[in-house]
């Protein structure tokens, strides 16, 4: 029998994993300009069991409507991160969900051990690699699946294909990563990353409406800059979305206070 | 930090990079950089990261890079001052700025705190990096060419380098200092690489390797004390 947590959003935005460090920043904000306020929940940075460094070849290029980055997901591994930011995530006014990355099933169930009954953790996010297998993935969300709700971070490529075969599994709902694009660097080489911006938008919306007719609740993300945007992806079937790189503007996260 | 409006007033081309001078209530200190994009939502994905190349009567000039699509008249929403700057230790008296494969632009600020402060500066670069910015030079800042680094670092007592984070793994052999040999001087480093998250996130784009774990140039940078740095 599938153990199947409900997810509750507080609203339909959520911060796209990656785009607002490993816990909301805490300040009072000033009046009239509380986006983080509008957050439905709180996505962590990508969190592993073990320290990841920063990728060798870090790269951040803008193409027309977009940019790609390749960071490689540096971040100080599970123990140090609840050492330092468990408390803030007590002390969050929105529920917390950690996204997770790992490698193998028992890296999973090792973590979210760790991470159920902390206060204000309402789920996990695993983030899936792209290329993954499909048995693999159902084994990851299988050994995840606890107190916690599960949201499956399935790689855009190959979304469709796996929110098919997580439909029975223990997920609570899908979200989609950033695609992976290649662009030419200035000295002639080619460099991959993960892609983001405005540019993106149509080809999300187009894969929200096909991964939406597997009856998973959906997640969406993907070049939404505009309020307008995350109305579209609705419209698209999402049930709620994600914000990525539009977090990085200059108002940061208090534009969302006028959506 | 503050979010305040602003326009461009003038962009020129320094050595064939775009500059430009920005009228607004904000102004960065040496090395550190405000964020800026257009009010009307258009242009890049990012928004851009300006340093200041010089202050200006209503604002600043912004050092290359300097988005190449803006034009005067251009209105802009502002962010910042971010990020560590520069800062010359007391009692200097003799500084060395060194720009490294860079324009020496986001180093010329430092010049005239150092002037202010009653010292001597000198400048090292690329000479073909210096066109019409020399223009805006000091009359009093002494100008030369890389191959007088020796000599001016054995002057100096104060060393502040602007240089790209790819060139660090260089850095050691330009200054002719081995490794396990310390510098004759104090020295801190702008780390310039791009920085999209610009502290937001922790995002890891602008790693740099320091003596104690890997530091964030968007926050703990870009400007760096030397000996905080692997190099």
């Amino acid at each position: 029998m599938v153990n199947k947590q409900e997810l509750f959003l507080h609203s339909q935005f959520l911060n796209a994993a990656g785009c607002l460090g490993f816990a909301p920043e805490l300040r009072p904000a000033k009046r009239g300009a509380d986006g983080l306020g509008r957050l439905g929940a709180f996505i962590t940075h990508p969190i592993s069991l073990a320290a990841r460094p920063p990728a060798e070849s870090r790269v951040c290029m803008t193409f027309n409507g977009g940019f790609l980055l390749h960071t490689g997901l540096a971040n100080p591994g599970l123990k140090a991160v609840l050492k330092r930011f468990a408390p803030r995530w007590a002390a969050s006014p929105m529920p917390v969900i950690p996204h997770l990355i790992a490698g193998f099933p028992d890296e999973i169930e090792r973590m979210v051990q760790q991470l159920e009954g902390l206060e204000n953790v309402v789920g996990v996010e695993i983030g899936l690699p792209p290329r993954i297998d499909p048995g693999l993935a159902a084994a990851l969300v299988a050994r995840a699946a606890g107190e916690l709700s599960v949201i499956a971070c399935l790689p855009f490529e190959s979304a469709l294909e796996l929110a098919d075969s997580l439909q029975h599994s223990a997920v609570s709902a899908v979200s989609l990563a950033a695609p992976r694009g290649t662009l030419p660097a200035p000295d002639g080489r080619l460099v991959q990353g993960r892609l983001y911006g405005p540019a993106l938008l149509p080809a999300a919306l187009k894969l929200v409406q096909d991964v939406s007719q597997c009856g998973l609740p959906v997640i969406g993300s993907g070049g939404i800059y505009t309020p307008q945007d995350a109305r579209a992806m609705q419209s698209a079937g999402a049930v709620a979305v994600q914000l990525d790189a539009v977090l990085w503007n200059v108002e940061g996260i208090n534009i969302l206070a006028r959506w | 930090m503050h979010l305040c409006s602003g326009h461009v007033t003038e962009i020129w081309l320094e050595n064939g990079r775009v500059a430009g001078r920005i009228a607004c209530p904000l102004q960065p200190a040496p090395g550190q950089y405000l964020l800026a994009q257009p009010q009307d939502g258009t242009g890049d994905a990012l928004p851009a990261a300006l340093f200041s190349g010089g202050a200006s009567a209503d604002g600043f000039i912004a050092a290359p890079p300097f988005p190449t699509e803006w034009r005067p008249g251009r209105e802009l929403l502002l962010r910042g001052p971010t990020g560590k700057g520069f800062s010359l230790p007391k009692g200097v008296r003799r500084v060395c700025l060194l720009a490294l494969d860079t324009t020496p632009s986001r180093l010329l600020p430092l010049a005239i705190q150092a002037f202010k402060d009653q010292a001597e500066a000198a400048l090292l670069c690329d000479t073909r990096s210096i066109d019409l910015a020399m223009q805006r030079l000091p009359t009093a800042l002494e100008v030369d060419s890389l191959d007088a680094l020796p000599a001016i670092l054995s002057w100096a007592d104060f060393l502040a380098i602007d240089l790209p984070a790819a060139h660090l793994p260089q850095l050691r052999q330009q200054l002719g200092i081995k490794v396990g040999e310390r510098l004759p001087c104090a020295a801190q480093a702008l780390v310039f690489t791009p920085m999209p998250c610009a502290g937001v996130a922790d995002c890891g784009a602008c790693a740099v390797k320091g003596r104690r774990g890997w530091r964030l140039a968007c926050k703990d940078g870009p400007v760096f004390d030397l000996n905080d740095l692997e190099w």
